[in-house]
Parts: C-alpha cells; sequence; structure tokens
C-alpha cells in the first residue's frame, strides 16, 4: 500500500480546498455545490410540491409532468444537457452553474413528492382549528399547514440532501474540480495509488453525510423542543 | 437552433444504442438481484438485534448509503485485484470485468437503502402477530410464510420500486469504467460523429420509459397484493 | 444538353456559388477568434490534465507539460493571456465548437474526419498508435490481440484504428489514459492502445518503468495539430505562423527539452521522435 504517496501535505490541501486561490476546489467546492443545491432545491421543491397539491388543475398537472420527467432521467443524463445544449440557443454557461441547476432540478423533483407526502399527512382537524380561529387561508397556509408538514419531513429531507451530497460526484465527468475529480487528478498523477484515493473519497464522503444528517438531527431535536416547550408555555 | 439529423441513428449508431439498451437492462437487473439479496439479508439481522453482528451491519449499512455510487464503482473495479484471488479475476475478466465490478458496487450502494426500508417494514407489523400466530401453533416457516411475508411486502412495496427506479438510472454511472450501457453509447456516437444531440434524446427517452415502466409495474404488483389481502380478509 | 439549358446550368450554379460565398461571408462577419481573443486579452486554450508529459495536473495543482509550454509561448508572442481548460479527449472538439475555447491544444492528432467538423494548424509534433503489454504479455504483435481486451480513452482516434487493424479486440474505454494503465497494471485489461508518445509517458511516469513495453505494429496516427474553429483562416493564419516562428528560433526545442528531451523522465533525442515542422517562407 502506498498511503505516504496520497497523503502529501500538497495532497491533502488539494483534497480539502482544491487550488484555492484562486481556484475553489476539493471538499470547499464541494459543500459549496452542495449548501448551494439544498437551498435551492429545497425552495422549488416545496414550491413544486405545494402546488401540486394545493393548485387547480392545470398547475397540479404541470407540477406532476415536473416531477414524473424529472425523477426518470439519470442526473448524469440531465447534467449532459445542462451543460451542452444551451449554447445552441446562444447561451453558454460556465460548468459550476450547469451542474448547479442539474442538481438543483433533479433533487427539486423529489424533495416537492417528499413535501407533498408531508402535506397529506397533516391531520385535517389543525386545518379546521386554524379555520375556526379566524385565520385566512394564506395563515393557515403559512403557520399550520407548512410548518407541520415540514416537520413531518425532515427525515425524508435529511435522506434527500445526503443524495445530493453524493450528486456532487457527477461533476467530474464534464470536469468540474470537485472532491472526486481532486481525487482522479491525484490518481492520474501518481500512477500506482488507485485504490489508496478511492478508499480516502470514500471516507471523506462518509463523514461528510454523517455530519450531514448529525447535523439534520440537532435541527430536529431543536425543532421538537421548540413545539413542547412552547406546548407547555402555552 | 439546431436542425436534427436521424440518419445519424440508422446503421451503426442505432445497433450501438440497442446494444447499449441491452447492457444497461442486464446490469440493472444484475445489481437488482445482488441488491435486493443483500438488502434482506441486512435488514433482517438488524432487525433481529443479534448483538455481535450490529456493529458490522450499521457499518455496512451506513457506508453503503453515505458514499457517492460513482466512487464506489471506481473503487471496486480497482481493488477487485487485492480482494479477489488471481483465478476469479481470469475467469470473470472474459465475461468483462467492468460489468462485474459495476454490478457489485451497484448491488452493495442500494442493498444499504433496502436494509433500512426492509427493517422499517419489519418493525411495522405489530409484535402482536407473532404472538397470535404462535398461541394458534403457526411454526416458524409458516409465520414467515403466511403472516410476515405478506405484510412485508405490502408495507415495503412501494418503497422498493422507487429504490429500483433510482437504481437503473444509477446504471448510468457504469461508463466511468467503460461499461457499454447505453449512456456510454450515446456519448460515443457523439464523440466519433460529433453530433450527439439525437442520441441523448434517444437515451433520455429510453430511460423514461423504462423507468415509468418499472414504476408501473411496481404499483400493479402493490395493487396485487392489496387485493390478496382483502380476499384473505 | 442544348444551349438553354446550359446556361440555365450555369446560371443555378452560379447562384449556389454566390450562396455558399453568402454563408461564408456571414461567418467571415461574425468576426475572427482573433479578434476577439485580442479584445478579450485572453485566449482559452483547452489541454488535457490526464496526458504526462503533454498536460497532467501536478503536485501542485498546476497543469504542466509540452502542449501547455506551447500554447503559452503562442499566447505569450501574441500578446495575451492564456486561460487554460481543462478538456478530455471527449470533450475537447464539442467544447471547441460550442465557443467555449479558441483553440486545442491537446495531443489532438489530424484527421479528415474530425477537420470535417474544425480546423488544424500544421503538426507541432509528430507520433505514431501502438500498445503497450506488461513485460511478461504473450503479446508481441497486434495479431496477438485477438480475443484480447485493449485499455484506453473514449474519444482517442486510436479506439476507430484498432477497430479497423484487429476487428477480434476488444476495447475498454477510461475517462482517462492513467486510468487505463493502472487497469493494465492490474490485469483488468491485457494492453493499453494510445499515442506511442502518450504511453511513453506513462512508463516514464511509473513507479516502476522497467516492468512495461511498447509493442506491435504502429495503428496509424499522425501530426499532433491545434484545434481551430472552422472556417477562420485569419486565426488559423496567425497560429501557423506562430508555430513556425516557435520552430524557428529555437523556443521549440527549448519546450521539448524540459518536457521529452534528454535528462527528462522521457529522455527522447530529438531525432528519436522524427518530426520535423512544416515550414513557409
Amino acid at each position: 500500500m502506498n498511503w505516504e504517496l496520497v497523503f502529501t501535505a500538497n495532497n491533502v490541501r488539494r483534497l480539502l480546498i482544491g487550488d484555492f486561490p484562486p481556484a475553489l476546489g476539493g471538499v470547499a467546492l464541494t459543500l459549496t455545490l452542495a449548501i448551494l443545491g439544498i437551498v435551492a432545491s429545497t425552495i422549488i421543491g416545496f414550491a413544486v410540491g405545494y402546488a401540486r397539491f394545493a393548485g387547480n388543475r392545470p398547475v397540479r398537472w404541470l407540477a406532476a409532468c415536473y416531477v414524473e420527467f424529472l425523477r426518470n432521467i439519470p442526473l448524469l443524463i440531465l447534467i449532459f444537457w445542462a451543460y451542452f445544449a444551451p449554447p445552441y440557443f446562444g447561451y453558454t454557461p460556465s460548468k459550476f452553474g450547469s451542474v448547479l441547476v442539474a442538481l438543483v432540478l433533479f433533487n427539486a423533483a423529489y424533495i416537492a413528492e417528499v413535501l407533498r407526502g408531508g402535506l397529506l399527512s397533516v391531520p385535517a382537524g389543525q386545518i379546521e382549528a386554524a379555520r375556526a380561529v379566524g385565520m385566512s387561508p394564506t395563515q393557515q397556509v403559512l403557520y399550520v399547514v407548512l410548518p407541520i408538514a415540514a416537520y413531518n419531513v425532515i427525515p425524508a429531507l435529511t435522506g434527500r440532501y445526503i443524495t445530493l451530497l453524493k450528486n456532487t460526484s457527477l461533476a467530474f465527468l464534464i470536469g468540474l474540480a470537485e472532491l472526486t475529480e481532486i481525487g482522479r487528478q491525484i490518481n492520474n498523477r501518481l500512477l500506482t495509488a488507485p485504490i489508496e484515493v478511492y478508499a480516502t473519497l470514500l471516507a471523506i464522503y462518509f463523514l461528510l453525510n454523517r455530519s450531514l444528517s448529525a447535523g439534520m438531527g440537532l435541527f430536529e431535536d431543536r425543532l421538537r423542543f421548540n413545539r413542547v416547550f412552547c406546548r407547555f408555555a402555552r | 437552433m439546431i436542425k436534427l439529423d436521424w440518419s445519424i441513428l440508422l446503421g451503426d449508431g442505432g445497433e450501438r444504442l440497442i446494444e447499449g439498451a441491452k447492457v444497461t437492462l442486464q446490469l440493472a437487473a444484475t445489481s437488482l438481484v445482488l441488491a435486493l439479496a443483500l438488502g434482506f439479508l441486512f435488514g433482517v439481522v438488524r432487525w433481529l438485534q443479534i448483538r455481535p453482528l450490529k456493529p458490522i451491519c450499521w457499518l455496512y449499512v451506513e457506508f453503503s448509503r453515505n458514499t457517492p455510487p460513482l466512487v464506489q464503482i471506481l473503487f471496486w473495479y480497482f481493488s477487485a485485484t487485492v480482494v479477489l484471488p488471481e483465478w476469479a479475476i481470469v475467469a470473470l475478466r472474459d465475461y468483462g470485468f467492468q460489468f462485474v465490478a459495476a454490478s457489485f458496487a451497484l448491488g452493495v450502494y442500494h442493498s444499504g437503502f433496502v436494509a433500512e426500508i426492509v427493517r422499517g417494514g419489519l418493525n411495522a407489523i405489530p409484535r402482536g402477530q407473532y404472538e397470535a400466530a404462535q398461541a394458534i401453533g403457526f411454526t416458524i416457516l409458516q409465520t414467515v410464510g403466511s403472516i410476515l411475508m405478506p405484510q412485508l411486502l405490502r408495507i415495503v412495496m412501494p418503497m422498493l420500486t422507487s429504490e429500483a427506479v433510482s437504481l437503473v438510472k444509477n446504471t448510468s454511472l457504469a461508463l466511468a469504467i467503460g461499461v457499454t450501457e447505453i449512456t456510454y453509447q450515446a456519448r460515443y456516437i457523439d464523440v466519433y460523429t460529433f453530433r450527439g444531440v439525437e442520441a441523448l434524446l434517444v437515451v433520455t427517452a429510453f430511460y423514461l420509459v423504462t423507468c415509468l415502466a418499472i414504476a408501473g409495474c411496481g404499483s400493479l404488483l402493490q395493487r396485487f397484493l392489496q387485493r390478496n389481502r382483502r380476499m384473505a380478509a | 444538353m442544348n444551349r438553354r439549358n446550359l446556361l440555365k446550368a450555369l446560371s443555378v450554379s452560379a447562384t449556389a456559388g454566390a450562396m455558399a460565398a453568402g454563408t461564408r461571408a456571414a461567418y467571415a462577419q461574425a468576426g475572427s477568434v482573433l479578434d476577439e481573443v485580442k479584445k478579450r486579452g485572453t485566449v482559452r486554450v483547452g489541454v488535457r490534465t490526464e496526458v504526462p508529459g503533454f498536460g497532467i495536473v501536478d503536485d501542485a495543482g498546476k497543469t504542466v507539460g509540452f502542449d501547455v509550454d506551447i500554447a503559452s509561448e503562442i499566447a505569450n508572442r501574441l500578446g495575451v493571456k492564456i486561460e487554460l481548460v481543462p478538456v478530455t479527449a471527449a470533450t475537447r472538439v464539442p467544447l471547441l465548437q460550442q465557443g467555449r475555447i479558441d483553440m486545442i491544444v491537446a495531443t489532438l492528432t489530424h484527421y479528415r474526419k474530425r477537420d470535417e467538423v474544425i480546423d488544424f494548424s500544421i503538426g507541432y509534433f509528430w507520433t505514431g498508435q501502438k500498445l503497450m503489454v506488461k513485460k511478461t504479455s504473450s503479446i508481441k504483435t497486434l495479431a496477438d490481440m485477438a480475443g484480447k481486451r485493449a485499455g484506453t480513452t473514449v474519444g482517442a482516434g486510436v479506439v476507430e484504428n484498432l477497430k479497423r487493424a484487429q476487428p477480434a479486440a476488444t476495447t475498454q474505454t477510461f475517462e482517462g489514459y492513467p486510468e487505463s494503465f493502472l487497469a493494465m497494471q492490474r490485469g483488468l485489461v491485457d494492453a493499453v492502445v494510445a499515442d506511442v508518445i502518450i504511453l511513453a509517458g506513462l512508463r516514464a511516469n511509473a513507479p516502476n518503468p522497467t516492468d512495461y513495453v511498447i509493442v506491435g505494429e504502429s495503428l496509424g496516427g499522425g501530426d499532433y495539430g491545434i484545434g481551430l474553429r472552422e472556417n477562420d483562416s485569419k486565426w488559423r493564419d496567425i497560429i501557423n505562423f506562430t508555430l513556425q516562428d516557435i520552430w524557428r528560433d529555437g523556443a521549440w526545442d527549448k519546450i521539448y527539452g524540459r518536457w521529452i528531451g534528454p535528462g527528462t523522465k522521457l529522455n527522447l533525442e530529438k531525432s528519436e521522435i522524427n518530426f520535423s515542422m512544416v515550414l513557409w517562407d
């Protein structure tokens, strides 16, 4: 085994931050992609999921088409489209932009379904109660339905976020210098230690994802505490 | 704008895509079988909570679920020579070692999810059911066959279906080690004819149809299981 | 054909000619890449990141090699900065066609088939294509490859050349040459098939170079040219002239000495590579 070839100061630095400055890469770029992707796909996913749940017929139909289309093609294909198709229409996206757009569109479709499941699980009594205390329909949605649904779907969302983080590795196929691509560059130069390099990548992704789910767990605990506490405080 | 020229898919290009579709389906089938077998095994063992096996099962499930399938494919392909004896490599190589490695990697990756689905399903079956079965004198086999399995399948079928869809999509990652599946073939056409849009359109449609078909089969199966339940009741 | 029909035919072909000229004129009006590059102050060059000696990411994360230095020398002489864009064998031509890069300096062999979609500069290097196997392998010639498996990269011209020369061999492609070399080291493929200079570079940078031999008849190959946008003669002229200047005043030799010549890992005399550039007075 050639672990000492892999764990040189330069390699570790490159795996963590890529060639920064100026070119951010490695774990830092993977996390940047993941965080932006999580935020954007949650917003879009919630919008689409709510539209599919509560929109009128054409809106529901459009939302369903979006979800069914994007959930049934591989992300890899979507990245190819996002990178190679726009130039035919006169727009040239960056690698980072293409990957981010593909990641967001793809995961938003799943998050939409997760949220729809959450919305379906909101007890009817809660909505009736909200109506009874005189909330407007908008207030009912914003203060009662969405918070309950969002809380219920946190475990499922965590799973999607982990998948999104894992999915950032596909960016190497168009040469974006995230963690997997940096690992490949090191592997290509060493010419002798593929197992060590890929095992290192696996370990790093494992740590990142375990931290992500631990973080989401803490967030959930805190929400639960707030809920219980508020109930008693009233 | 771009003009589409479908003639590129006549002859050699079309043959490539058909060949690729076959490989994709074969790869999906072998890795699905492996994922289900390993997934049920680890799911049941975790549910039984056998103490000495606990940390191993935890590590296996968490590791397979928390690392990217693409990196797993690369890792298993290159580490095969260390894990497997020489004769096994020689035997498997003629069959296309990259195919074996990709099947294994995808099988392991998805088995982690299947294990969690199975464990969740088993936990959802009330304890009283086994006790009742025991009380009326069912053997273990009878309990598993006529009480446990039907309920478990009913609970996990929708989730297993979406796992199978996700597995089909992930087979596209096998192009990284040269498995000649359909995405690989589309890229091959693109690279050597300098026109890939048509091939990529066909491939996108292929995945869409295949995945929707699997989802359709899954819901048919689910309906069948539900009807059996009603008839039994 | 009577006179009238002949006239008609002539006028039709004249119109067609005028239309063709019209399209080309439209291209020219769209502006030469040269003007864009000068205006931008930067030339975007597609280089490889996985070919030792020609374009590889080094320990510190910089992309270095013969191709990179040739491109930098051209950029210097054009008076513009250089932006290196990583490409693979599969992405280099599409990226040029889409205008994401201004030129390809990425071990791109000049083939007629490629010339149908992009233009090429004159050659700046020459190489053949062969097989590399373990020293202990029984493969000595192309005929021995029947029923065997060769590793290479997707997008390399050698894939089609091997298929033509030895249809009974299987090719397996990877994202880059190093991965196919690693697969060969581990016995997962029987040979690596590539440009000889690439094979030599892989071997020279491996920890145990003497374990591998380059064998077989040449499958083809040819000049490495710089890939340039189709129908842009202003840009192509300046690249050709600059390349010839680089050859004439010895800059080419210096770059060669830095990456390929005696004393480097590749350690090849200039006489061994059998290349001299086309020169115009």
